[in-house]
Formats: structure tokens, sequence, C-alpha cells
């Protein structure tokens, strides 16, 4: 699954038209920059959407799958829907006793490497194939549009926690990131959802005077 | 802008800031901050709409959106409260509810004939003679209604908020300021919102002359302001409590669903009018209202007024109006006794006269009823019925009415608050409440103002108390010191016009008449005379008719009762609750390229599928025929992506398929496929689909498009119910899928994949995991359409790539894509049936011919014991193939069109293909059994009335040996 540029963003043709400046992220093409320099940094302080796709992911399930991970020195949340770091930077959240997803850091290391050797392990362990996409959103009125879509309260919600629910009325995973210690929300929507979804942020996003934006600058924050 | 007063401190109005705005084409000016009512009454307008029924003049009268007397409409919107819609430069109005405008209404004339008229009238005049009624309900609709609906107006979008708070405090008057404050001061998250543009409740207009009130305001809202967990919002109004402490709050552009842990309602009270003839002619108002025009707008509202008072509030009003310039001529006292001695002596020396125990008994009306020019006021008798033989008639322009308050408890009924009367201050006030909703101030009959604090504080540490946030004592609820209202504020004027509601023209003999027919119940009279069911929704006429009613029944007020309060409190425009539309819609990978290569696209469940490919110069038709035809004859390329995908792992997972599936599945070799046909637990036909074995322990479902989600909760519940040792992964989203199909799809994917497709390695009914352009994909040859054909599954991030890697590959063999429209008719010529198509929630495998997916010897499955039940009966009907004749003039049946034999009704189209690449139509239908023969002669009943013959004929339609899809060279 690692040839460049074969993976497509369910939402890449939105961008076509808009740039000419991509980059690779998980085998995935992805606007690095779709405004200014200076009108994405100030958007982003304000509200900013970005496509991050690229980012691969996998979903671990079976009786055997926490024994499995600890064995891969994979880091593991003990409570549901808690969070660790991966070694490359990406994310792994606990979903239940026996279920787990990760994603992976900018670099894309960590993921690839388990999704290649879960495919040969045997056990009550099973790959789950995991094709989200993923956006993230960032700046002052971020919580604003998930009050204009989701009947959760976030503020009660841990950093870097995991809450399941739907946006937009679409089941919807929302995960409380952080980013230049600012809290930021990171969306992983079914692919077939995903352009519907994209659609409702970016055009409540515009109504409150934020950008969808190119992911250049937001992935020199992640991890 | 005549009426306007100079500069008063604390006043709404920018003055900074004109707006010229029309108004019945005419153009006023006002300021920001005026409403369109206060604008207009400054430029000296008094007639400001017309009434519901009969056309009467109606101007301000409670200007706090409490009455619908001022309804506008802006060519795009209507039935807007000018008492409340601020104005805007622009903006544009004409009243609601004329014909030939607001000055001239036609309409007007209806009151000429009011006397023939009574309430319920249709409900007697026109039932007979019934082939009349249509005329009749025509010319009411016409004259019927208020506003009417711009059809062409836009779609305003309207965003849809969700919020949390601790504490929802609703009202931000005396009461209300304190309980948040209280409350947020033992670290309480509050929320506090106020209908009203500003914050301060009555201090804002009943106490503005009072410098000890005005400087507790600006205490209360600097230290509002200082508490960070506190919000307030302004404007802002509490439409509704639901379930599970749901609160609807509406600002101007905005529904937000609030989820409040508890409530303060310090929701005040509603000043309610008084009944006598001519009460709702332009001239007469509320104190309350000649407040607010005073002291938020900086409006004299007359030059010569009456006030008809029942309360020392009253008195406030008359000094208020004289301070600005009113010349208030008379304070007519309701009471005997008169007001306090304080306040009287500060109208004495105002030299304002009073009349104790006296009413006003008519207002007079000026010029076309359009103002008034005096008051008549009578003494009462000890009864307090007017002595109509000592009328005396004062001249005047205004005749303000403070008699009495109604409690604003309508939320609190909804959150399950129950309310008693309480004779000693003639209101409602609160018997039981829910332990976390809590109500203060007038609301819960507190009306002085410094115990409206206390009130409110108490309230705001219950509430606290309640959230676990404070542990002191409560102070208690303090004790009515006042009786704000008058018991029966109702005078009658016989045969004359005293309106009790002005929303509906409902005056006192209509009541009073409603009794004498029976209608003696509260509820009953309310739906019968229509009182309070207007947009005011009985904010200033519930009470007015509770006491008449109370009276006719010689019964109590408690005995009465009141009416059901329901959500909304005040109107809201249906766009905000419909807030935002939201209209979840899935895509393939491959939507784009379908739409960019001319796809018609169609809504199939949530998904977006190609329904065909516009060609240049070509019929729907002929292109759906003409893509069948290139699958049959050549090779096509669909988008599948909608299939449900469901992984089944684990030890139990050949055991789990054998349950939920008819057929066997613990024996079937890993690399192959086999049909599954799915009952629910009473035999009927649930799904169909394709298992894959892909290992002694996983297995790959595709399940058809629409109910696959449903499939896999009902997979998901099984599992548990049995405590199977399966992993169940719903991989639809994740997984997308495309079918090559046709003679050359064989030749086309083999270019693109190491994966051997040559029918000794890659049989009919295999499948295999391999690479096919450059991506991890799985690869079942199938013959859904009935040729040889592969599904390809790949992660829906690869699937543009895999599906322009195979068109691009099938270039050179002509290949061509093709819609759900061509797969249908291809599938249906192999007489393929599609679930909840072809099938309904009645249907069983004996009927859809398919019994032959029955496991044979298997001991359980779902629907096992229903389907053996139903093996030992007769079926009553069988889906067969039915042709037509090739060549066919006329019309054709539609799917769903009914079968007939001598007149009965013998069976039902479920599919039809108009043309075929069989050169004429065919169909399935259900059919009765002695009709299912092959061979057997049908008539179809089409739309046109004509029937239609069929043949039924042996399925399949096409290739009945299966060698195309089971082609093996």
């Amino acid at each position: 699954m690692s040839q460049s540029g074969l993976r497509c963003s369910p939402i890449h043709h939105r961008f076509e038209t808009q740039t000419a400046d991509w980059i690779l992220v998980g085998d995935m093409l992805i606007p690095r920059r779709l405004h200014g320099e200076e009108d994405e940094k100030a958007a982003t302080d304000v509200l900013g959407l970005f496509d991050i796709s690229g980012l691969t992911k996998l979903g671990v399930k079976g009786r055997d799958s926490e024994s499995w991970l600890l064995e891969q020195n994979v880091d593991i949340p003990a409570a549901n829907y808690e969070s660790r770091r991966l070694a490359d930077g990406g994310i792994v959240v606990r979903l239940a006793a026996d279920e787990f997803v990760l994603e992976s850091g900018i670099s894309n290391h960590d993921v690839p490497a388990l999704s290649a050797r879960l495919a040969s392990t045997t056990g009550h362990v099973f790959c789950m194939e995991r094709q989200e996409a993923t956006f993230l959103l960032v700046g002052s009125s971020a919580p604003v549009v998930l009050s204009q879509t989701c009947g959760i309260d976030f503020r009660t919600q841990a950093a870097r926690s995991l809450v399941l629910t739907r946006v937009a009325g679409v089941s919807c995973g929302v995960f409380l990131d952080n980013v230049n210690n600012a809290r930021a929300f990171r969306f992983w929507i079914d692919y077939s959802y995903a352009e519907y979804l994209w659609e409702i942020l970016a055009s409540i996003c515009e109504e409150l005077g934020g950008h969808a934006m190119g992911a250049g600058r937001i992935l020199r924050e992640l991890p | 802008m005549s009426r306007r007063l100079s500069p008063r401190e604390g006043e709404w109005i920018d003055r900074d800031r004109p707006i010229e705005f029309q108004f019945e084409g005419t153009s006023y000016r006002g300021y920001a901050g005026d409403t369109v009512s206060s604008a207009l009454w400054a430029n000296d307008v008094w007639l400001l709409g017309r009434s519901f029924k009969y056309h009467r003049p109606r101007g301000i009268y409670s200007l706090a959106g409490h009455d619908a007397n001022v309804m506008v409409e802006n060519g795009q919107r209507t039935n807007l409260r000018g008492d409340c819609l601020p104005i805007e430069p622009g903006l544009y109005l004409h009243a609601v509810n004329t014909v030939g405008g607001l000055e001239r209404d036609r309409l007007s004339i209806t009151e000429a004939f009011s006397k023939l008229l009574p309430v319920g009238f249709y409900y007697k005049a026109f039932h007979t003679p019934r082939r009349l009624f249509p005329f009749y309900e025509n010319q009411m609709r016409q004259v019927a209604g208020l506003g009417k609906i711009n059809p062409a107006s836009q779609c305003v979008p309207s965003p849809k908020d969700y919020a949390f708070c601790d504490l929802l405090v609703v009202g931000a008057g005396p009461a209300g300021l304190a309980a948040a404050i209280a409350a947020a001061e033992q670290g309480v998250n509050v929320l506090l919102v106020d209908e009203q543009v500003q914050p301060g409740g009555s201090l804002g207009w009943q106490w503005v002359s009072d410098p000890i009130a005005q400087q507790q305001l600006r205490e209360l809202l600097g230290q509002v302001h200082s508490l960070h967990n506190l919000e307030l919002r302004c404007a802002t109004q509490a439409g509704g409590w639901y379930a599970d402490h749901w609160v609807a709050l509406f600002d101007n552009k905005r529904l937000t669903k609030l989820r409040a842990k508890s409530m303060i309602a310090a929701t005040g009270s509603f000043e309610q009018p008084a009944v006598f003839q001519n009460n709702d002619l332009p001239g007469v108002m509320l104190g309350s209202a000649a407040q607010r025009l005073i002291h938020c707008f900086a409006v004299k509202p007359f030059d010569r007024a009456v006030v008809l008072a029942a309360h020392d509030d009253a008195y406030r009003v008359a000094l208020d109006l004289h301070d600005v310039g009113v010349d208030v001529v008379a304070v007519v006292d309701l009471r005997m006794e008169g007001g306090e001695p304080v306040l009287s002596q500060r109208v004495a020396d105002a030299k304002i006269v009073v009349y104790q125990g006296h009413t006003v008994y008519e207002a007079v009306p000026g010029a076309g009823k359009k103002c008034i020019r005096g008051a008549m006021i009578c003494p009462l008798d000890g009864a307090g019925n007017p002595r109509q033989e000592a009328q005396t008639l004062i001249d005047c322009d205004g005749i303000v009415v403070s008699i009495g308050w109604a409690p604003n408890n309508g939320l609190v009924y909804q959150a399950g608050g129950r309310f008693r009367y309480a004779e000693d201050i003639e209101q409602f006030v609160p018997a039981k409440l829910p332990s976390d909703v809590f109500v203060a101030g007038r609301a819960n009959g507190v009306f002085e103002l410094n115990t409206q604090f206390i009130d409110g504080r108490r309230a705001g540490l219950a509430a606290a108390a309640g959230l676990g946030r404070f542990s002191g004592e409560i102070p208690s609820v303090p004790k009515y010191s006042l009786t704000p209202s008058h018991p029966y504020p109702i005078f009658v004027h016989k045969g004359k016009k005293n309106f009790v509601d002005f929303d509906e023209d409902v005056h006192l003999d209509d009541l009073v008449n409603a009794h004498q027919e029976g209608y003696d119940n509260i509820e009953l009279l309310k739906r019968y005379t229509t009182v309070g069911m207007g947009p005011s929704q009985g904010k200033l006429s519930n009470t007015s008719a509770m006491r008449i009613l109370a009276r006719l029944n010689g019964a109590s007020i408690e005995e009465t009762g009141t009416t059901t309060s329901r959500p909304f409190h005040q109107p809201v425009p249906l766009g905000q609750l419909a807030g935002r539309r939201f209209h979840p819609q899935r895509r393939t990978p491959m939507n784009r390229w379908h739409t960019q290569f001319g796809a018609e696209m169609v809504h199939a469940g949530a998904w977006l599928r190609p329904e065909y490919y516009k060609a240049d110069g070509k019929s729907r038709d002929d292109c759906i025929l003409d893509e069948a035809l290139a699958v049959r004859n050549n090779v096509g390329l669909i988008d599948v992506g909608t299939l449900g995908k469901i992984y089944v792992n684990g030890p139990d997972a050949a055991r789990f398929l054998e349950l939920i599936y008819t057929g066997r599945f613990a024996k079937q070799r890993s690399g192959s496929i086999r049909y599954g046909l799915a009952c629910d637990e009473s035999g009927i036909i649930v799904e169909d689909g394709v298992v894959a074995r892909l290992a002694d322990d996983r297995f790959y479902v595709s399940a058809p498009s629409t109910g696959a989600d449903a499939f896999y909760r009902e997979m998901q519940r099984w599992a548990l119910i049995f405590t199977m040792d399966v992993v169940l992964v719903n991989a639809t989203g994740q997984l997308t899928a495309m079918n090559i199909a046709g003679p050359k799809s064989r030749d086309i994917l083999q270019d693109l994949t190491k994966v051997d497709l040559s029918p000794e390695a890659f049989p009919y009914l295999g499948v295999r995991e391999g690479i096919v352009a450059g991506a991890p994909a799985l690869l079942m040859r199938v013959g859904f359409v009935g040729e040889l054909g592969y599904e390809v599954h790949v992660p829906s991030s690869f699937g543009l790539h895999v599906w322009t890697a195979i068109m691009r590959a099938g270039e050179r063999h002509g290949m061509r894509p093709f819609g759900v429209e061509a797969q249908r008719l291809l599938r249906l010529e192999k007489g393929h049936f599609i679930v909840g198509q072809d099938t309904d929630g009645l249907t069983n495998p004996f009927e859809a011919d398919v019994a032959w997916a029955i496991g044979k010897d298997k001991s359980f499955f779902i629907g096992s014991r229903s389907l053996e039940i139903a093996r030992q009966k007769a079926i009553t009907r069988q889906l067969v193939g039915l042709a037509f004749a090739t060549v066919h003039s006329g019309s054709l049946p539609e799917e769903c069109h009914l079968i007939f034999d001598e007149g009965n009704i013998t069976g039902r189209i479920t599919s039809i293909g108009k043309r075929s690449s069989l050169g004429r139509p065919i169909a399935l239908a259900f059919v009765q059994p002695h009709k299912a023969k092959v061979g057997t002669k049908v008539q179809i009943r089409v739309d046109d009335g004509t029937s239609v013959g069929a043949e039924v004929v042996k399925l399949p339609f096409y290739d009945p040996e299966n060698t195309r899809q089971q082609y093996n060279k």
C-alpha cells in the first residue's frame, strides 16, 4: 500500500483548480497552500480547516490486540477513548477493550510498519481497514463550528481524547487535539461522507471568517 | 418626529444613527434601537395594524411582543412583530391582513356584519348544502389568515447551535439578575437570557424615575459583567422546555439547543388588559407600553391621557406621563380605597384628579376608529359593576390601562411545574416544582422591587445548592406584600364589543354565548371561541377568559383552571426551526469521475450513484440500452462502491454465517464464494449477497447497497445473542468496489494484475487477494449481470486510481462505464431479484423461488423454524418472469402495476425492462400460483386504464445455461 501518490483524498478535486502546490503525505497528495502565507497565518488564528487525510490509519481488533500492540512496543492507553503518542508522532486511541485505532504521524512510519506486521500475524487479532478522511479544525472560533454541528459539550472533554459522535448528521470521531498549545479538533470521518462533511464545515468556517487552507503550515505544527 | 422626546438617560435609541424606512409606502425616520412600532409612534403614526377578523384599527398595546396588533411583512418575510422588529435602513414594510392598504382596508366592512359572524359561525352556517362547501371554503380562505407567504422568497440559511450550562436563568429583570449573580458567585456556570434587547427588565422602564433602583441596576450589571462564569444573552427568548432539560433558545437568527442542568424562571409577568367597549383601538395602551415608549424609546405616548388603575404601579405610570408633558386628566382607580398614600400624594401634587371606585366604561372612538377622543367613565357599585347612569365623558387621546398582571409561567409548566391560584394576590403562583426548576420574582408572586432582589438571590442560592455548589442557609420566599391585580377588570357594555382577545377579535359576548351553548370548560371554551389561540397565545387574554368563565360557572379560578402551555412560548420563524440543512450524502471515490464523464446521478439511499452516462443526441433509454449491450457484447465497468462490505473474522466465523444465512458455509473452501440469503425470525427475506471465504477464520460479505448498515447491526445483535467468537467489521466506507463485466473483462483486468485470472486458476465464484494497478485488492468472480466479470474491491483512497487505470486499460477494447439502470436491466435479464424491490416485507424464499438457497439438513438458522412451517403450507404467490410481445404499441406497465384476472387482482409487476438486449420487454412479477405456470397469459392494467398482455416464461430470460458468466475459455 505504499505506492506514491496512488491514494487520493475524498476532497482532492476541490483543490485541483485552486493550487498546484502539493505535498505527499502518506502516499496522498494534499494541498500545501491555498492562500498567501500571511493570509493563512492570520486565518489560522481565527479559524482554519485542513485536509490531512494522507495520514494513514490502522484498526486493530480482537482480544489479542492489546497484547499484540504491546509486543510491538506501542504505548497504549488504559481507558477507552484515551490516546497515546506513537513513536512517529502519530496517535493510538483505545476504542474498546479489544479495539484500537492508530493514525500515523507526518513521517508515516509506524502505521505502515504495523500494518505489514499485522498482515502476517496469527491469533485473535485482526486488521481493520481504516480509510477515514482526517480534517483538522484550528483557531479561536473552532468551538463555534462544533457548536453548530454537534451536540456534545467539548469543554468537558479531556484533551487528547476521542469523542465518537455525530457531526452535521453523520457519525464521526472527533479527537481533541492540541496545536500550538491551543485546542484543535481532528475529525475522522467515513471516506464516503467526507466530502459532505467538508462542505458543511467549510461553509460554516466561511461564515465565521475562516477558510479551508493548505496543510503545509499546520503539518509543521504537528508532531 | 413630532412625538420624540428630548434625550433621556438610559434610552435604547442611538440618536447618532438615524434610519430611514418605509411603512405602507411612506418614508419615516427613526433611530437605531427603535422598533417599527416605536419609530412609527414617534412619527405620530397611530394606525399600525388591522385586527384578524373585523379588521378594526389597532395601534401599540403592549410594545413588548405580547400582543399581535402590529404585524408587518417585508416582501420576503411575513407576520413580523412591529413591537420587536428593529428598524433598519431600507426596510419596506406593509401591514399584514389588509385589502387596499392599512388606511382604507376594504375588509373593515366585515365589522358591519359582525352580528352574523359570532364565534363558531362557520361550524353552523356552511355545512349544508354540502355542494356549496367548496365555494364557502374558498371564500373563507381568501379572507382568513394574517400574512401571506411569498413562495418566491429566498431561503435564508439559519445556523443551529448547541450550548450547555449548569444553570439557565430566564429573564434579566431584578429577580433574574440577582439570581444569576448569586448562583455564579457560588461557581455555577450560568447562562442568563432575556427576550428584550437590554437587560434590566422592569428596572429599564418601570423604575427609571427611581434613582435608587437605577443605581441598583448599574451595580447588578457591573457584577454580571465581572463574573466570568456568567454569560448574558439579550434579545434571546427561551421558547420551550423539552425532556432532559433541553431548552430551545431563539435569537434573531438562530435556534440554540441548550442543555441546562437546572433553570430559574425569572420570567416576570404580562400586563393585562381591562375589558370595556373599544378597549382595542389605537390610543388604548398598557401602562408598561407607555413607560417603554417614554423611557426606552423617548417617545411621548399621548398628549392628554386617562389612566385606568387597579394598583399602585399605575400611579407611577401617571407620574411618568406627567413628567414628560402628557396632560394626565384623570386616574380612574378601580379600587374604592385608592392608592398608597405617598404615591397618591405625589399624584395629587401633580394636580392629577383621581376617581376612586370608578372604571373606564368605554373608549370613545375618534374618526374612523383610528384613534380615541375620550374616555367614558362610570362609578362602580358594590359588586364592581359600572353604574351607567352616572357616566362622565373625559376628553383625551389616550387611555392607559394598568390594572394587573399575569405570570409568565409557560416555560415552568412545560418543565413540569404546577401552579395554584393565590387569591391574596389574584394570580397563579408555583405549587409544585421539579427539584431543578426554580421560580423567582413576579412569576413567583413577588412584586415589590426590593423583595424581588431577595427572591432572586434565594432562587440563585437554591439552584447552586441543587448543583452541589452551595451548602449554606437558603432564604425563604418573601411574603407577598402587594395585591398587584384586580380580580375582575371586566365591564359589560351590553351589545357592544368589549374585547377579551385582540388577536382573534373575541369579545365578551362571544364567551357568554359559547358558555350558553355548553362550552363551560376552559379547554372547550378555548377551542370553540379560539380565545388564546392567536399569535399571542393568550398572553393577554387567557386570564380574562378564565375569570369570565369562572364567574359564568359560579366557580373559583382554581376550580376553573388554565389551558395547557405548549412550546413555543413565542412564535418562531419556521426557517429558524429548520436551521442549517444537514442532508448527509455518501459519495464513492469515483463520484467526481462520473460527473465529469456525463453521468446522470441518482440517489440510492444515502448514496449518489450514476444512473447512466449521457451521450450526445441519445435518449435516456437509448443510453441505458447501449450500456447494457456493451456489457453483453464487449465490456463495461460499473461503480459498485456502494455495496455493503463486511468482514466476519474469528474462530466462529463460519458457524456464525450459518446462523445468519440460510445456506451452508462451514465446508466452504478458502478462495471461493457462495450466495447468501438472510431471513428474519419470521422467515422473511431481509438481505442477500455473496460470502467470500478468505481463510478458515476470515470471511468477506458483500451485501446490497441500501440495507448494508442495518444488516451489519443485525449481525452484531445476533453475534451478541449467540455469544459467537467473531469480530465483525463494517468496511463499507473503508473499501470501494467496481465490477468489470463482459466477454473482454478478463483481458483488460489481466493487464493490471499479477493474479492469474485464467479460468483454471480463477474459476467462476472464486475470490483472490492481490494487487491491481498497484493497489491492494480483493477480486471476486461473480455474475450478477450474467457475463464474465470481476468485482475489484480496494481501499477507498485507491478507488479513483484503480478505476481510472481500468478505464485506461479498457480504452483499446472500447470499454465504457455503465450505470445502475443498465445493471438493473442486465440482472433482470438474468432473473436475479433485488431484495426490497422484487421482494417485500412478507416475501419468503419459497415465494421468491430461492428455496434452493436453504441448506439441506441445517438444524438452525435465523428464520428456520418459520420457514419449516411455511414449507408445509401452499404458497399464495410466486415470483415469475413475464415476457411481452416483441412488437408492442401503446403503454407498457410500470413497476407495481397490477395483474388482473376476471376483475380480480392476481399479482403485480416488481421490475420491468421496457427495452432489453433480448429485443422485447421483460418483467418480474408476483402472481398467484395457478398463474405461475410457464406459458400462462396474464393481463396487466396500466395507468391509462388499458390492459397489456404478457406471458409467463421460464427464468432466467438470458443465458439459461449460465455459460456466459461461467465462461471458462
